[in-house]
Parts: structure tokens; C-alpha cells; sequence
């Protein structure tokens, strides 16, 4: 399985569980800079295959995901917000390479890292990443990655 | 132990990082207790993440002044663009991590450490934070600004 494909299942199965249902709106190839979110999850991976994965949402939709992650609304406490994407952030992402048959115990990915800010830009990749954009309800999410 | 693991991973890459800018810039380092000149409305933040026995990753943090003079120091002619600027201090992150990684292999002989590809996040009021991750740090004032360097590992 591709990682694009291993990362959208990945996607469906832990926003379901999570009672929300994220429908995939655009793939979109970027050149290697790019801007970001407000709130962005880092996870990072190497075993058979090396890359970055980055979770990009804005304020509002981390805290819906938050609040759905937790059962009640987090208000102003950022760091219970940050917990929590970058929570979902390394599921997805360990689920994701499970998927592609990285068959180990440990999914050799280490703690999400959490970067907020305003007017942010990223680069994970010298070349190209992809950037996979999600809906729920009327927010919005996107996931950026690249592969070594 | 995990917090001397800490120190000790902390160490190599401080080294490392020492090495890696005195090879490639020339510039000289001054420890410095607080960092507080980091505070450039931009603002970089570089990190390098590892897998193996004991996952975490390095964090570089400095602003855009000192970014721009640590490529001119690299190249000898002011970036291009943008995406130059962040190509080079991936590159940079990249060499020091892989430096200080190679100290921690070398040591703790089965971590069979290995490094995640670097990123680069670059904005205004950003912050950087890893939760379940224990750090220890350091920062340096060089002639343009100062620097932050500071290393996580998971639980700790």
C-alpha cells in the first residue's frame, strides 16, 4: 500500500472512532516550502522508508478534535490541545506505516513535536511533499508528507 | 540513568553543534544562561527527530538575522530566496545531528540510533513543544544573535 493510501485509512479508522468523519477534499503536490498552520504536528519516521508527516490544522479544528478526543471542550488550555494533536498526530502516523506492512512492534517513529505560531512556513523535504486536505463538518485539516 | 542518557546525548550534540558551526561559519560561541535575544518576530525553528533504542529528536532555535549570517558564513554570498535559506539550514541541522548521533552510536553501542529527515518551521510568536518528551538544553550568543539547541527523549 502507498503511503498517501495508508495514511487517508489510517485517517477514516481514528476520526471514526473518534466520531468524526473526515472526508479527503484535494491532494495537492508542493514545491519544498510551504506554509503551515497554526497548529502543526511534526512526526517524523525512519525504518524501511524515511520521511515527515505534518498535521496542519487551525486553532478551531484542533480544539474540535480536541474535544472530541476528550470528551469536553478544552477552552483556552493550549497545552491539552497540543497533547492531544499530537496525539492523533503519531496514531495516524504509526497506524499509517503499519499499514504498509513496516511490520514491528515499535513503528520507529518518535514523540510528535508541536509547532504554533502565526504566519508559519515549513519545509520537510528538499524536493516535494504532498499535501492531503481534509473536511469535517465545516472545518478543515490538512496533511503534509514527504518521503527521503 | 535516563537522565544521564539525557545528558550524555545532550553533550554529544552540543558537540557536535560547537564543531559543525566552527567548521562551517567560522563563528565563535559564547554559553549564554538565557536566550532571551531569540525574540526576532521571525523566528526558526530546526528539528532533526531519531528513532532506535531511544527515540527523540534536537531542536535549533534562532532568529532570522542570524539564520541569513550563518548561510552568508556557509556560502559567502546572501541567500537567494527563501527556499535557499531553509534548503541550507536543513543541511545544517541535518550535519549537526548526524555528527552528535554518531558520538551517541559510537557509545551506547546497541541504540542504533537513526535520524528522521530534518524540517524547518519558520514563522512569528512560534513555539515549539513535545509533550512526553524530557530536555535538556543549552544556548550560545554568536555575533548576530543567539541560538538555541536543545535535545528531547521520549519518557527520560
Amino acid at each position: 500500500m502507498e503511503l498517501k493510501e495508508a495514511i487517508c485509512r489510517s485517517v477514516q479508522e481514528i476520526f471514526t472512532m473518534l466520531n468524526l468523519r473526515p472526508e479527503l477534499k484535494q491532494v495537492i503536490e508542493e514545491p519544498s516550502l510551504t506554509s503551515a498552520s497554526e497548529v502543526n504536528a511534526l512526526v517524523g519516521f525512519n525504518y524501511s522508508i524515511k520521511g515527515n508527516i505534518v498535521f496542519a490544522l487551525d486553532k478551531n479544528t484542533a480544539r474540535q478534535v480536541t474535544a472530541a478526543m476528550t470528551g469536553s471542550d478544552p477552552g483556552e488550555d493550549d497545552s491539552k490541545v497540543k497533547n492531544s494533536i499530537g496525539d492523533v498526530a503519531k496514531i495516524v502516523t504509526d497506524l499509517a506505516l503499519g499499514k504498509m506492512n513496516i511490520n514491528s512492534s515499535i513503528y520507529y517513529t518518535p514523540a510528535p513535536t508541536l509547532v504554533t505560531g502565526e504566519n508559519v512556513f515549513l519545509l520537510i523535504s528538499r524536493t516535494q511533499s504532498k499535501r492531503l486536505s481534509f473536511q469535517i463538518d465545516n472545518a478543515e485539516f490538512s496533511i503534509a508528507y514527504s518521503l527521503d | 540513568m535516563e537522565e544521564e542518557k539525557l545528558f550524555f546525548f545532550h553533550k554529544c550534540m552540543d558537540d557536535a553543534f560547537r564543531k559543525v558551526v566552527s567548521q562551517l561559519t567560522g563563528m565563535s560561541l559564547t554559553p549564554i544562561t538565557e536566550p532571551s535575544s531569540i525574540t526576532d518576530e521571525k523566528k526558526f525553528s530546526l528539528i532533526v527527530g531519531w528513532v532506535g533504542q531511544n527515540k527523540g529528536r534536537v531542536l535549533f532555535e534562532l532568529n532570522e538575522k542570524l539564520a541569513l549570517k550563518i548561510f552568508e558564513a556557509m556560502n559567502g554570498v546572501p541567500p537567494d530566496d527563501d527556499l535557499e535559506l531553509y534548503l541550507h539550514l536543513a543541511e545544517f541541522a541535518n550535519m549537526v545531528s548526524g555528527n552528535g548521533i554518531t558520538g551517541i552510536n559510537d557509545f551506547y553501542k546497541s541504540s542504533e540510533l537513526r535520524l528522521t529527515p530534518p524540517a524547518v518551521f519558520a514563522g512569528e510568536k512560534l513555539e515549539i513543544t513535545s509533550p512526553k518528551v524530557s530536555s535538556a538544553g543549552g544556548a550560545y550568543r554568536l555575533e548576530y544573535g543567539a541560538i538555541r539547541l536543545e535535545i528531547g527523549i521520549e519518557g527520560g
